[in-house]
């Protein structure tokens, strides 16, 4: 189908050209689904725009060809190009919201694509335009024509770009990020929808991901972009389980909490592709460059493993003994367990305890309230890490706010250390915020952009401590080195540090005056996934030897199972499920829960996401938090109501000791695993005839 | 680029500097021969503010017999109806008109600054009062109210300055403010609220240095404006009063007899006031723009 062959873009500046894409080779063969992975700025993007023949400026293709469908694309005329970019190869960008025209029905904009490329009438463009929104998944779809982007949350938006692309029955489908903006919940149904569509569609698919689990549950082949080159390209099986360029495996190392090479790591950042580096681009990134092989001077030329395996290593065959397993490095008692989960929690008093915790944000104007926290209750014990995980708009960040009393909740108690934090003057709480500190989500939103790192670390230990100035230098670069930062970052300003280093400071600022409690606000969800597991492997490292414990915020379930002893599963200001992290993950008993787990996409081919736990997901649209419904917050979505669910607010009903549901089925055992693998069993039956 | 090669290999990513004001203004510089020739313009005001009534070739306020002559070798922008040296008194001027409009920016820079985060950062109404009483004084027009104040107060180079400064304080308050309001919901404002500090230290310490770059662009500007309004004051003989050389006293001596054909005495001070704004206006314009480019 889409042959791509030894292509080079390159845009010459004055002095200087950056060599976006080297020499890449890429074939998606039709009715396949090829992954395409790479860190940002590996060039990814650019060989996107190259093959809808848009590159971008002064950019020029310097070498190579593209074949698609037996024509050779690049001696295309300008209007024959057009008639290939939308009606032959369809783009699903990846900002859902920014792609479509705030001001034009979505139904308009789905026929107009059509239109452009289709000799048909506006009745029949008005017919394939609902035919498609039904074929995306999208409910009510007659309404959903009419409906302005705005209107839309953000997995439809996705849904009708994905329908858009596929209005012409295009041959090939790239899409470029399509779910990285969007909840896991979302994510998995926009995913199984738009790799369902393409199949009755019956086009090939180019899926530009960063996440690993993406590829290992839709792709049949993957191809590794580093410094606009090919790394590795291999099927998608042999990639999670025999990769051997050193990229590949620290991608694999930083996303894959099983995976035996655990150790692998690149340094520093990207290769710059407007000053390549001489021999393999990657060497100064790499622990295995050698001398003696020739990573310094020598290109290394991309070599077959196998027939269908190629890499861009001149060390490939001893990268992976080289690379160590899992068992060679840390005791098999560690690495067997996930490293937080091992042994029960200290049960020892709490450190802080929520009592009925409710916070309303009014609607000026209005006797409304946005409902972001109700009724939340639960302990956090000294040296524990409590997770919270939800959907954006869970109310889980408020909560995290709440707790440090940075927001006023409208009622409820917070106990931290045995004083409640309400009945504390203004004076008393903020001696009280030495013990109990923040971590924000976003890294340079976060940092004070005018002052150095250093002054920004130093200002609690003011504020706290009656260290001289020498000694408060002195702590700054203690605590920088606690954090795995050299002395120099200390004079460095935010602007010019990588996300991740910028997230080590934050968290440097927020140990400074020895806290005992950490909130944890999604502290990874903007980093680069090498990035992400550092900031994790740090915060277990420093909990050890500080005594911490934390809140951890995220909607990134495989970490809060790596990293929490108890998790709070919240939905809709409310919490639907607490328990420990052995419970939650091995038995979920919330139907909320139960779709939560199953829609996350583990990073393994062999564990691809079933139709079974399709059958978890959840229907329709999440309430408004302004105008909750009366009975269950989750009636109206689940596989399980009972009318007894749409009039009765729901308690949270404990289960055994620590482990509480808010789900009168659950608790009083109405819902049974017979009853769940009966729906289960219907939806697989209703999946298979779309699948074959 | 072989110089990068030997370099030791970086844990690392490097430190990085963002480009400092220097350096920003260096290429602003480079790149736009408007700004080069304002700039050229502001440094030479600034420095006949300092040295002006020195460099002098003939006594500034005292009156000879060479009254009314025209342009010569000896009185090169001609003299006036006492007799004063015209060429040296457009030079000496900008001790006046420069000063006064520094004065009466900084005052406002500062007044206005400061109103504009406290009323921006602590909201309530006794901010809200200060943004009446702005919108009041911004719903006159300016130049009425000046002279309304100076006829009022008494004419003199201080009132003058703070006429003009109370002109300007709406400007960098409103400026100040609207970046107060976005800066106090940024995380960082938060995150030193979580460290323990004071508000008034978040306020002064974090949102402050944040928010002043659009200011310090507009002032510039202002100064131009400022030097406009002291000469039209002194023009209409509600600032600065002769003998004291001062371009728009200047203008006004020689506007009686302009018609007559003795143009020399305004048209001299006129054209230096126009340069100067201008000047001021350019170097502005490209703060501005360096500012709105890179934040």
């Amino acid at each position: 189908m889409l042959f791509v062959r030894d292509l080079s873009v390159e845009y010459p500046e004055i002095g200087r050209t950056t060599y976006a894409v080297n020499d890449v080779s890429l074939d998606v063969p039709a009715g396949s689904v090829v992954g395409l992975v790479g860190e940002s700025g590996s060039g990814k993007s650019t060989l996107t725009l190259a093959i809808l023949g848009l590159t971008r400026g002064r950019g020029r293709i310097a070498a190579g060809n593209i074949e698609f469908d037996g024509e050779n694309l690049l001696e295309l005329s300008e209007d024959a190009w057009r008639e290939i970019r939308g009606g032959q190869i369809g783009l699903v960008p990846q900002n859902p919201r920014g792609a479509l025209d705030p001001a034009e029905r979505i139904g308009m904009q789905i026929e107009e694509y059509y239109l452009a490329h289709r000799d048909a009438t506006t009745a029949e463009a008005n017919a394939r335009a609902l035919e498609l929104l039904t074929l995306v998944g999208i409910n009510d779809p007659e309404r959903r024509l009419r409906a302005f982007p705005h209107e839309l949350s953000g997995g439809m938006a996705q849904r009708v770009l994905i329908a858009m692309a596929l209005s012409c029955s295009p041959k090939l489908l790239i899409a470029d990020e399509p779910t990285s903006g969007l909840d896991v919940t979302i994510q998995a149904e926009v995913l199984d929808d738009m790799r369902r569509s393409v199949e009755a569609v019956g086009s090939s698919l180019l899926v530009i991901t960063q996440d690993l689990g993406i590829v290992a549950n839709y792709c049949d082949r993957v191809y590794i972009m580093h410094a606009g080159e090919i790394a590795e390209e291999a099927p998608v099986e042999r990639f999670f389980e025999n990769a051997t360029h050193p990229a590949t495996i620290a991608l694999l190392a930083a996303q894959d909490q099983h995976y035996e090479h655990e150790r692998v790591r690149l340094r520093g950042l990207p290769v710059n592709t407007r000053n390549l580096p001489s021999g393999c681009y990657l060497h100064r990134r790499c622990q295995f460059a050698d001398h003696a092989a020739g990573c310094h001077d020598v290109r290394p030329p991309l070599t077959d493993v196998l027939p269908d395996h190629r890499v861009r290593c001149h060390r490939f065959r001893e990268v992976p003994e080289l690379a160590g397993r899992r068992a060679d490095v840390g005791t098999p008692a560690e690495s067997a367990a996930p490293p937080h989960a091992r042994g029960a929690a200290p049960t020892n008093g709490a450190l802080l305890s929520v009592e009925g915790l409710v916070k309303h944000f009014p609607i000026p104007g209005s006797d409304a309230y946005v409902q972001a926290c109700q009724d939340v209750s639960f302990d956090v014990k000294p040296g524990e890490t409590l997770g919270v995980v939800g959907e954006s708009g869970s109310g889980k960040t408020t909560l995290g706010r709440c707790v440090l009393r940075l927001l006023e909740p409208t009622g409820g108690r917070v106990v931290f250390d045995g004083r409640d934090l309400h009945e504390l003057s203004k004076g008393e709480l903020r001696q009280l915020r030495k013990d109990m500190q923040i971590v924000y989500q976003e890294p340079f939103d976060s940092l004070n952009p005018l002052l150095s790192v250093g002054r920004q670390i130093r200002e609690p230990l003011k504020l706290h401590s009656d260290l001289s100035r020498s000694e408060r230098r002195e702590r700054v670069h203690e605590l920088l080195g606690l954090v795995g930062l050299p002395k120099a970052v200390a004079d460095a300003v935010p602007q010019g540090l990588s996300p991740g280093t910028l997230q080590r400071c934050s968290i440097a600022r927020a140990i400074a005056p020895n806290p005992k409690l950490i909130v944890l606000d999604e502290p990874t969800s903007a980093l680069p996934p090498e990035a992400e597991a550092d900031i994790i492997r740090l915060l277990n490292d420093l909990q050890e030897r500080l005594g911490l414990s934390y809140i951890f915020i995220s909607h990134d379930l495989a970490l809060v199972r790596e990293f929490c002893n108890r998790v709070v599963v919240m939905y809709l200001s409310q919490i639907v499920e607490i328990g420990t992290q052995e419970e939650l993950f091995a038995r979920p008993r919330h139907p909320y829960s139960r779709a939560l787990l199953a829609s996350v996409l583990e990073p393994n081919p062999r564990a691809k996401r079933d139709v079974g736990a399709r059958a978890e997901r959840l229907e329709g649209e999440i309430p408004s938090p302004i105008d909750l419904p009366s009975g269950c917050y989750l009636a109206s979505r689940c596989h399980f109501v009972r009318d007894r669910c749409r009039s009765e607010p729901q308690e949270l009903y404990p289960l055994v000791p620590g482990h509480d549901v808010r789900c009168w089925r659950v608790s009083e055992n109405d819902l049974t695993e017979a009853e769940i693998e009966e729906s289960r069993r219907r939806v697989a039956a209703s999946a298979n005839p779309d699948a074959g | 680029m072989s110089a990068t090669d030997t370099q030791p290999e970086l844990e690392f990513e490097e430190v990085l500097r963002p480009a400092g004001f220097g350096a920003r203004v260096k290429e602003l510089l480079r790149t736009s021969w408007l700004f080069r020739i304002g700039l050229v313009i502001v440094v030479i005001a600034v420095i006949l503010a300092i040295i002006g009534p020195y460099i002098a070739r003939f006594p500034l306020e005292t009156a000879t017999l060479d009254t009314n002559e025209g342009p010569s070798s000896k009185h090169w922008f001609g003299t006036d109806s006492n007799g004063f040296d015209i060429f040296s008194r457009v030079l000496a001027a900008p001790r006046i008109d420069v000063s006064i409009a520094l004065a009466a920016t900084a005052i406002s820079l500062a007044i206005g600054s400061l109103l504009g985060l406290l009323t921006g950062y602590f909201r309530g109404w006794a901010g809200e009062s200060v943004m009446r009483v702005v919108d009041t004084i911004q719903a006159f027009p300016l130049f009425v109210l000046a002279i309304i104040v100076v006829v009022m107060t008494g004419r003199s180079i201080q009132n003058v300055i703070i006429v003009i400064a109370l002109l300007n304080i709406p400007i960098f308050l409103r400026m100040m403010r609207s970046q107060v309001l976005s800066l106090r919901e940024r995380t960082f404002v938060e995150a030193a609220r979580s460290s323990g500090s004071r508000e008034l230290n978040i306020a002064f310490g974090h949102v402050l240095p944040n928010g002043l770059s659009p200011g310090l662009a507009q002032a510039p500007i202002t100064m131009g404006f400022a030097i406009l309004v002291t000469a039209g004051l002194s023009f209409i003989g509600a600032g600065v009063q002769p003998p004291t050389p001062e371009w728009g006293a200047m203008i006004a001596s020689g506007a009686d007899t302009i018609v007559i054909g003795e143009w020399w005495t305004s048209v001299f001070p006129g054209i230096a006031i126009s340069l100067t704004v201008f000047g001021f206006a350019v170097v502005g314009e490209g703060l501005r723009a360096m500012y709105l480019r890179q934040g």
